[in-house]
Order: structure tokens, then C-alpha cells, then sequence
């Protein structure tokens, strides 16, 4: 026992200086946020700051509205990763029905357009949810951040569901549980995985989106979203870098909670669900 | 699974709470259902903290026309252009707008941009320097209309000074900066070699060697690095031995690595934290650098002076080719023009570019309310007196003619028929580069060709005749039809 | 086990059925309703921007008002014939190699070990590994050009003290280097993403088998190679899918650290594409050929993936059936 015990430490040897080096530029990033702006720019290497300040808080606070602006970041994030989890999980749940007609050519779409570089349609996206109404407002951005943020989550959905042991459902079946039921109570607690990683990557791509969330808000800027206010931090020459570094470190925090809520569901796994 | 989606829940409907209606959204400004009026200006936040400036001031000018109330709606700058067109698509545009140098042009074309010529009195002509608002010259009038106002002082845009370290010069045994050329190759290699890799002599200023079109400036006629014309002639002149010998002096300086390394992936903003740092004894550079510099070293004895000149004399003077560049325009279609050009009236107004000035360090289109400050300021008087002696009024062939327009607009519009990135290449991988601009000149030759045909058969002028400019002098002021 | 094993006894009532094909609508009734919210917002959002590119591209446009100037295939023949586009396509395709090859394979061992409950601190490693995709990439980007400046940076101080190099390396300033280091922070940045979605795909293998493995360590590599493999491999599927597109579309990252440069030797289609598009200091912006060089670009990618095609279906075997 011991040398499993010995043979299972080694890792550690391995580990350890691997996220040491991967950690470093983020704690670089982070040391930045307390030095001066003379200090990050000319002063020298060192990850203690000479004299650390909260300015550069202060700083973030105000210029990047983080106030007003989390608010915003969070309603519209979670909508996005409500809409995606809905869409693409009952979307991936009918495509993993075997013998599905129509299955192959909506799938072949779905990856055909995994291909197409989205940046540059945001004019005609623009156009569809100014037609719809819903311009000025955050679910209008949450719409247009969550349709093309679609294809990977509904192929993992699908891949998922396509894995999961068929005498599951039909147990299901014989229950009396219907189609949505099934999905409901049975299927989707199993998905437990992929909904998190579904929902962290959203989360993450939400939170920091800024394409969508400053065209989508034009008309009413106090409704952005701290993607947004970042850029409050750039001018037309220079940029407050020791700022951006707050601000970064900032916005960074509620991910890393949510990342460590979600960490669960990567470790649960649907072992015991497969035995009962 | 059993928490999580109640959790959910419970958190969405918190956030909802907290952000009202956020998620459908309304009608921009249902709360301000009193008499006031309200107009939006979109602005950027540049530089940085002028977030907070603006509001101030605005929060100002409100309580001098209660009857008026300003709305701001900031842009990142590289999205402003595009944001400002979505809004006006929208019909959601801003009443006031910052639409700067070409950005303007391109909202004018569009016919969104509101001539000012109905508000502007003689009084308010008087705040600009004597002569700057000749709708020939000034750089803010279209066929004749006034289209905008500006926010930096005139020679601001075009202006180059050539920065150095007094103390890292020293210690090479330089008393003053290099007046020509031959010079800075000197001054740069023994820098360089006496920095013994802690600190270099030269940088060409940012990735692309934006330097080296800054000392052709001083060689050849401003149009040559810019457009690859030589506006005496009408035609294409990358190869003229001025700029063929700038590209050169680079090349020799990389290949004998006298330039600070790693300046090929500078930004715009590298080179004046190294100066900052004391690790770059020379550079040229648009004047803003200098606040920058101070900001980050307060102590660091930085010269200011003009830009070297090429050994055999000067060839050119830096160009001046219109008084103001474009900033501020009114929308054509606010529905508020007399109150929104209060609002522009006081960002023209002296206490607005002064507190500016102050704020920011910037010199800004109204001399009146910096000039005596600025002159008591050791570097912003060095600034003054580089334009002084380095700038000359030069011809703009935009102003000049609408076929000089269509053709400087589509020179601009290609981008790889300029001598840029022929020269960094040739820079950096230490090749001749005239070949390459032999080459350019053909090209540029060809296309001149085919745009003046294009032109023709939409029936638009413009022809290589707009670019010519036969009595020009570049070591004189020029004066249009002079 | 796997799904494989399970297919024929699911398909022997389907059979009767599937002639009459009302019937077999009606069976699918249900799945059909559950598509109709995807459908609608991939076709609102994806689908139809898409097709209005393709439009657009055929039109002189700068974005704003309707599309007039008809141009047919001016845009195309210009994207197709331009050296830059293709040096552009070049280097986006030398993004996806090394995030197939290299980040794929080392995110996958990496997600196997940290996979394991006996592992100590593993939640820690994770949010480590993690956290670079989350760092604001203009942040970084700067961070980057301080360490691996050439002129006294970290990373060449190191390399100079150990004697690694005699003289310091031009990281991002020089031609032949900037690509790869691009690709190495390329690939550093976007690891986490990959480790997490290896993590996920981990999960749909029995735990009790992973533990059996984890303690025979002989059974290890045949547990790998018969249990965990084929039953992760739709999943990965789409994870290679995913990686593939994420590495195709790498912007911000590059235009935070070189903008492309030097001498556009780190120039990808997307920044080529923003170039076009949306570069402020474009008097007119060619949004028509920008779209044009997005379709172009789209075009090439689904063709390279179709290549790929045969080798997926070969690894997806039964799973797909």
C-alpha cells in the first residue's frame, strides 16, 4: 500500500511546477492591479508591488460603472446560460432519439456552420433583433449571444444522451414516464456534466462578451455590461493599464466562484445512476 | 440537481429584481417626462479618466441652461464609428457626436452630419487664432459648410518631435541631440554600445517603423511617405532618394543592431515607457508622448527638439495642410438643433479647452486658453517652438478639389500600395528596398490609371491633375492659388 | 456498456414501424416539438446572418443602408487572388494543427490524472490550469510583452542566465519566432477550456470501472483502451470539433499581443477579416469583401474538415450507427 501511496505522490512532482509556470503571467496580472501605473510600466519584474495601492480599485469602481454594470452582467449571463441550457439540451435530447428523420442533415448544418467566422455578422444580426424589437434591451443581447453559442452544446448534449444505456429509458417508460418526463426526471439529472460545462463556458463567454452587449444597448448604455466598461479603460493613444488589471481582476472573482459551484458536477459523474 | 435549478431560480429572480426591466428593455428615456430637453452626445472616453471629466463638465453646463439636460453615451474608440451608425440605423441617433478626421467625412457622406453654419456668429469665430476658419483651409468645412469643430490644437495631428535623454547622451559624450541623419547613426551606435544591452540609442517608434515616415518628413514632401505621390508633380515617388535613404538608415541600424530589440511588436504607446524607463535615448515621436513621459518619470531629463535632417540639407518641412481636424459634428437629424448647439458652443468654449488643457496636458484648438500656461511649461514650450520652426502650410488636395477628395480617398483605401510595409520588410529581413519601391511606383502608377477611368465613366472627376500642386515649394508656406 | 451493445434490441420495434411513415412522425412528434426552440434561435441568430453575409458579399458595401452596388464575383476573385489572404489562411491553419495535436492530446492526460479521487489537491490543479481563460486577454497580452521582452524580460533573463542562449530571444518581434510563441500562449490560454470538456466527457464512464483501473495499475491501460476510450468518443468527437473551431477563430489573442505582426507573420483570417470590416481607420469599410473573404474562409475550413471525415467516422465506429 505504502508504494502506491509513493507511486501516486509522484504526480504532485510533476504537477506542482507545471502550475507554478501556467499560474505565473495570472499572477502577474493580478500583482499589477495593486502597483502604481508608474510602478507596472517602468518599474522592474518583482510580483510584490513597492507600495501597494487600492487606486486602481477605486479606479475600476467608478470608470468601468461596476456598480451599475454587474447587475447587467449578471442578469445577462444568466439568461444566456438559462437559454442555452434549455435549448440545447432539449434540442440534443430529440436529436439523440435513434432513427430520427431529418437527423443527419441538421446535424451536418450545425457543424457546417461551426465553420463560419461570426464576428462580422453582427450587422445582419443587428438587423433580425431590431426587427423583432428588442434592441434596446438585455434580452435582445441574450438571444443574439446565445444563438450561435448553440452548435457545441447541443452536439455535447447529443453526444451525451446518444451514450447514455437505452434500458435506462425504457425502465423510464415501463414507469409510465412520458417523453417529457423522462427527459425531465430522468435524463437531464444524468446530464449533470455536460450541463455544467455547458453552463460554465457560457457563463464565462457571457461574462465577458462585448461585441453584443455594445451594439445591443446603443440606446441605453446605462443596461452594458462590464465586457463593455473594460474598454472604459482604453483611449484613442494610451491605456490605464493598472485599471484594466483591477477591473480584470475583478470580473474574474464571480467566475471563479462559479467555476468552483460547478466543479461538482465534474466530479459526481452518473456512476450510481447507471447501477439502480 | 434537486438545488441547483430552484438555486438558479431564486438567483435569476433576484437579479430581475435588482435590474428592473433590464431584459426587455423600453424606450431610451421614459423617466425624464419633465420640460427639460435632452441631448445626447456620444462621446468616447479618451484619454483615459475623461470619463469622469466629461460628466463634470456637462454637469456644469446644466446648471448654466437648466432648460437643457446632456446624456451621455460613451463608445469604446475603436467602435465609436461603427456604434454611432448602428444608432443612427436605429433612429436612436445622437444629437451630438465625436466623429474625428476621415470618421467625419465618412458620416457626412452617409448625410448625417448637420452643417453649423446657422449658429455660428462672428463672436464665436473670434475664440479660433485669426485666419484658422477659412472654410478653404480650415479642415472643418465641406463645400464650403461648416461640418464640425475641433478639439486639439491645429499642428497637434501632424506634428513630430524627436525625443532624447540627456543624461544617457552624456554618457557617449554628446552634449545636444544629432541635427542630421549621419548624426543619429553615430550618436545611436555608440549609445548603443556604450548601453551594453541595459539601455539602447534608437527605436524606430512602434512596429512598422513608423519612424522612418517621420524623418522622410524632413527629405521629401509630406505626400510621398504618406500617399506615395509627390503632390508637385502628380505622381507616384516612393523611390525618391529621401525616402529610399530613410528605409536605408533603418535597415543599416537593425542590421548592425543599434535598435532597441523587440521594437518590430511595439505598440503605439512602448517607446515612451522605455524613454520613461531610461532604457531608449532617442526616438521620434508625435508630441503627446512628452505628457506621457512625464507622467511615468517626473525627473528624467527628456530634450525636446526638432526631428534630425537628412545630411545634405533639408528637403522638406513638416506639413501643415489644414488648421483644425474634425472632432465634434451635429446630427442632421436631432430634432434639438438650437439646444445641441449650446452644447457644442461650450465644448468650443474657452473654459471648456482650458479645463481640458489642465485635465489632460493636451494643447487644444483654442490657443487663448492654454497659451500663456503652456509657455511657462518647459516641455509644452519646447513643443511650440518645434512647430515653429518645422512646420510649413503644405496643400491638401481633400480641400482643395472634390476630384482631390475621390482621389486621396481611394489612395487610402489601398492601404498595401504604401511604402509601409515594403520598407519594414525590407527592414527587417535587410533587403534593398528600392526594388520594392520601384515596384510600388509602378503599381501606384497603374491603379492612378484606373481610378481616374472609374471616376470617369461614373462621370465623377478626379484625375492625377487633383494631386498636382506645380508651384509648390515644400521649404515654403504654400498658400492655396498662390 | 456502450451504446453499440444496446442498438439492435432498440431497433427490432422501430423496424415494424418505419414503412409507414405517418407513423413514424408520430412517434418522433415529441422530438420534433423539442427541436422547434433550436431550430428558431440557431436559424434566427446563425442561420440567417450567415446567409445575408453570403449576400453581402456579393455587393461593394461599406454596412450601412442596402447593399447596391452589385459587384458578382469582383470580391471573391479579389480574396481568392490575394497572397495575403491565403498567408493569413496559412497561419489560422497552423493555430488548429497545434490545438489538435498538441493541446488536445496533452489536455486529455492531463484530464485522466486530475480525473482521479485519490489525487490530492486536484481541485486546486484545476482552477490553476483553469484560470488562464479566464485572465482578460488585453491584460495578458501586455503582461506577455513585458515578460518576453528581449531587452531585459524575465523569460530571456532566464534563458541568458542558464545558458540556454547566448543572446536574447526576439520572442514576438521576429518573424520566425512570433508564430510559434503565439501558438504556445495560444494553446496556454485556451487549455483549461479543453481540460474541463475532457473532464466532462470522463464522466459518462462508469466510476466503479475507473476506480477498478485506477487500482490495477496492468488494468490501467486496458481499461483506457476498452472501457474509457469508446465510451468517451462521441463526446470527443464533438470536443476535436470544438477545439478545431475555437483555434480557427483565435482573435483577441492576437490582435492583444502582435496585431498580426510582424510583417504580418502572425496574421489570421479573422484578424484579416476585422481589417475589412471594422478597422476605424478605414475611410469606408469593405464590408462586402470582408463578408466575401468570411465565406471564402468558411468554405476552405468545411472542406479541410470533410477530409477529416472519413478518419472521424472510422473512431466513431458503432456510436453513431
Amino acid at each position: 500500500m505504502n508504494r502506491l501511496v509513493l507511486r501516486r505522490n509522484i504526480w504532485h512532482l510533476l504537477l506542482i511546477p507545471l502550475c507554478l509556470v501556467w499560474i505565473y503571467p495570472f499572477v502577474w496580472m493580478v500583482s499589477a492591479a495593486f502597483k502604481t501605473p508608474r510602478e507596472m510600466l517602468i518599474g522592474g519584474l518583482s510580483l510584490l508591488p513597492d507600495e501597494a495601492t487600492l487606486d486602481n480599485f477605486a479606479r475600476a469602481w467608478t470608470t468601468a460603472k461596476f456598480s451599475t454594470y454587474t447587475a447587467n452582467t449578471i442578469t445577462f449571463s444568466i439568461a444566456v446560460v438559462i437559454l442555452v441550457l434549455l435549448v440545447a439540451s432539449t434540442a440534443g435530447y430529440a436529436l439523440a432519439r435513434p432513427g430520427l428523420p431529418g437527423k443527419k442533415v441538421l446535424v451536418g448544418v450545425l457543424i457546417a456552420t461551426m465553420f463560419v467566422p461570426h464576428g462580422y455578422t453582427i450587422i445582419p444580426t443587428f438587423i433580425v433583433v431590431n426587427g423583432l424589437g428588442l434592441g434596446n434591451g438585455l434580452l435582445g443581447a441574450a438571444l443574439a449571444q446565445a444563438g450561435p453559442a448553440l452548435v457545441v452544446p447541443v452536439l455535447l448534449f447529443m453526444g451525451f444522451f446518444s451514450g447514455i444505456p437505452k434500458e435506462l429509458e425504457e425502465a423510464a417508460r415501463m414507469d409510465g414516464a412520458g417523453y417529457l418526463r423522462t427527459y425531465w426526471r430522468v435524463m437531464l439529472p444524468l446530464a449533470k456534466p455536460v450541463m455544467g460545462t455547458v453552463a460554465l463556458m457560457n457563463f464565462i463567454g457571457a461574462w465577458n462578451a462585448f461585441f453584443i452587449p455594445l451594439v445591443f444597448t446603443l440606446g441605453n448604455p446605462d443596461l452594458r455590461t462590464l465586457g463593455v466598461g473594460m474598454y472604459g479603460f482604453y483611449g484613442q493613444d494610451t491605456t490605464d493599464w493598472t485599471g484594466l488589471a483591477a477591473a480584470a481582476c475583478i470580473s474574474v472573482v464571480p467566475i471563479v466562484v462559479v467555476f468552483l459551484f460547478l466543479q461538482r458536477t465534474f466530479v459526481e459523474g452518473i456512476a450510481g445512476a447507471v447501477k439502480s | 440537481m434537486k438545488i441547483r435549478p430552484a438555486l438558479a431560480a431564486f438567483a435569476c429572480a433576484v437579479t430581475l429584481a435588482l435590474s428592473g426591466c433590464n431584459l426587455v428593455g423600453g424606450s431610451p428615456d421614459s423617466s425624464n417626462a419633465t420640460d427639460k430637453v435632452t441631448v445626447t452626445v456620444a462621446l468616447v472616453p479618451d484619454p483615459p479618466g475623461a470619463s469622469q471629466f466629461y460628466r463634470q463638465q456637462f454637469d456644469e453646463f446644466e446648471k448654466a441652461n437648466p432648460g437643457i439636460a446632456v446624456k451621455v453615451v460613451e463608445n469604446p474608440s475603436d467602435q465609436q464609428l461603427n456604434a454611432v451608425e448602428l444608432m443612427f440605423q436605429q433612429n436612436n441617433a445622437p444629437d451630438v457626436f465625436r466623429a474625428q478626421d476621415d470618421g467625419m467625412d465618412r458620416m457626412a457622406a452617409r448625410g448625417w452630419v448637420a452643417p453649423l453654419d446657422e449658429f455660428v456668429t462672428p463672436d464665436f469665430l473670434k475664440r479660433f487664432p485669426a485666419g484658422s476658419m477659412d472654410p478653404a483651409t480650415s479642415g472643418l468645412h465641406r463645400d464650403g459648410k461648416l461640418m464640425s469643430l475641433p478639439l486639439v490644437w491645429g499642428p497637434w495631428s501632424t506634428l513630430r518631435v524627436f525625443l532624447y535623454n540627456e543624461d544617457l547622451l552624456k554618457k557617449s559624450g554628446y552634449d545636444g541631440p544629432p541635427k542630421t541623419w549621419t548624426d543619429l547613426e553615430q550618436m545611436a551606435t555608440k549609445v548603443t554600445a556604450d548601453g551594453k544591452g541595459k539601455y539602447f540609442g534608437y527605436a524606430p517608434t512602434a512596429a512598422k517603423a513608423v519612424g522612418v515616415e517621420m524623418l522622410a518628413d524632413t527629405a521629401v514632401p509630406y505626400s510621398v511617405p504618406a500617399t506615395g505621390i509627390d503632390y508637385r508633380t502628380g505622381k507616384p515617388a516612393t523611390s525618391s532618394p529621401g525616402l529610399l535613404e530613410a528605409v536605408e538608415l533603418h535597415r543599416r541600424m537593425q542590421a548592425a543592431k543599434v535598435m532597441m530589440p523587440g521594437w518590430e511588436s511595439w505598440d503605439g504607446s512602448r517607446a515612451f515607457k522605455e524613454f520613461a524607463a531610461g532604457r531608449l535615448a532617442m526616438y521620434p515621436t508625435p508630441p503627446w508622448h512628452v505628457a506621457e513621459v512625464r507622467k511615468l518619470a517626473p525627473e528624467i531629463k527628456m530634450g525636446i527638439t526638432g526631428l534630425p535632417v537628412p545630411a545634405a540639407g533639408r528637403g522638406a518641412y513638416l506639413p501643415l495642410t489644414k488648421s483644425f481636424s474634425p472632432l465634434w459634428s451635429m446630427s442632421a437629424k436631432s430634432t434639438h438643433k438650437p439646444e445641441s448647439w449650446k452644447v457644442m458652443d461650450f465644448l468650443a468654449s474657452e473654459p471648456f479647452h482650458n479645463a481640458y488643457y489642465k485635465k489632460f496636458g493636451t494643447l487644444t484648438a483654442l490657443e487663448g486658453a492654454w497659451k500663456s500656461e503652456a509657455e511657462k511649461n518647459p516641455d509644452q514650450a519646447a513643443i511650440l517652438k518645434v512647430a515653429q520652426e518645422t512646420m510649413r502650410r503644405a496643400p491638401n488636395p481633400a480641400l482643395a478639389t472634390t476630384g482631390g477628395r475621390a482621389m486621396t480617398d481611394a489612395l487610402a483605401a489601398k492601404p498595401d500600395l504604401k511604402y509601409t510595409d515594403a520598407s519594414f520588410s525590407s527592414i527587417i529581413k535587410n533587403q534593398p528596398f528600392a526594388p520594392a519601391a520601384a515596384k510600388l511606383d509602378q503599381d501606384l502608377q497603374g491603379y492612378l490609371d484606373k481610378t481616374t477611368a472609374d471616376l470617369k465613366a461614373k462621370g465623377k472627376e478626379g484625375s492625377a491633375k487633383d494631386l498636382t500642386f506645380a508651384g509648390w515649394d515644400p521649404l515654403k508656406d504654400y498658400t492655396p492659388g498662390g | 456498456m456502450t451504446t453499440t451493445v444496446e442498438r439492435p434490441l432498440e431497433k427490432i420495434p422501430v423496424a415494424g414501424t418505419s414503412r409507414r411513415r405517418p407513423g413514424r412522425f408520430r412517434k418522433h412528434l415529441w422530438s420534433y416539438l423539442f427541436l422547434i426552440p433550436m431550430v428558431l434561435l440557431f436559424g434566427g441568430f446563425t442561420v440567417w446572418p450567415m446567409i445575408a453575409s453570403w449576400w453581402y458579399s456579393f455587393f461593394n458595401w461599406d454596412g450601412v443602408g442596402t447593399p447596391s452596388d452589385w459587384v458578382g464575383l469582383a470580391n471573391f476573385r479579389e480574396v481568392l487572388g490575394a497572397d495575403s489572404f491565403w498567408r493569413a489562411f496559412w497561419h489560422s491553419l497552423v493555430f488548429s494543427l497545434a490545438a489538435i495535436f498538441v493541446e488536445l492530446p496533452l489536455a486529455l492526460v492531463l484530464a485522466i490524472l486530475l480525473n482521479n479521487s485519490w489525487l490530492r489537491f486536484r481541485n486546486l490543479y484545476r482552477l490553476v490550469l483553469f484560470l488562464p481563460v479566464v485572465a482578460t486577454t488585453a491584460v495578458i497580452g501586455i503582461v506577455i510583452a513585458i515578460l518576453l521582452d528581449p531587452a531585459g524580460g524575465l523569460v530571456n533573463r532566464i534563458l541568458l542566465d542558464t545558458g540556454l542562449v547566448d543572446q536574447p530571444v526576439n520572442f514576438l518581434g521576429s518573424t520566425s519566432t512570433a508564430l510559434p510563441t503565439l501558438l504556445s500562449i495560444d494553446v496556454w490560454k485556451g487549455f483549461g477550456i479543453t481540460l474541463i470538456y475532457w473532464l466532462a466527457a470522463l464522466q459518462t464512464v462508469p466510476k466503479d470501472l475507473q476506480e477498478a483501473a485506477a487500482i490495477d495499475g496492468a488494468g490501467f491501460w486496458r481499461a483506457l483502451r476498452f472501457v474509457t476510450l469508446p465510451v468517451v468518443t462521441p463526446i470527443a468527437i464533438v470536443i476535436l470539433l470544438l477545439v478545431f473551431q475555437r483555434s480557427l477563430n483565435t482573435f483577441d489573442l492576437v490582435r492583444a499581443v502582435t496585431e498580426g505582426g510582424p510583417d504580418y507573420a502572425t496574421d489570421v483570417v479573422p484578424t484579416y477579416i476585422y481589417r475589412y470590416a471594422f478597422d476605424p481607420s478605414l475611410q469606408a469599410p469593405r464590408y462586402g469583401f470582408a463578408s466575401a473573404a468570411g465565406v471564402v474562409f468558411g468554405l476552405l475550413t468545411l472542406v479541410v474538415t470533410l477530409l477529416q471525415a472519413p478518419f472521424l467516422r472510422r473512431r466513431l465506429g458503432g456510436g453513431k450507427a
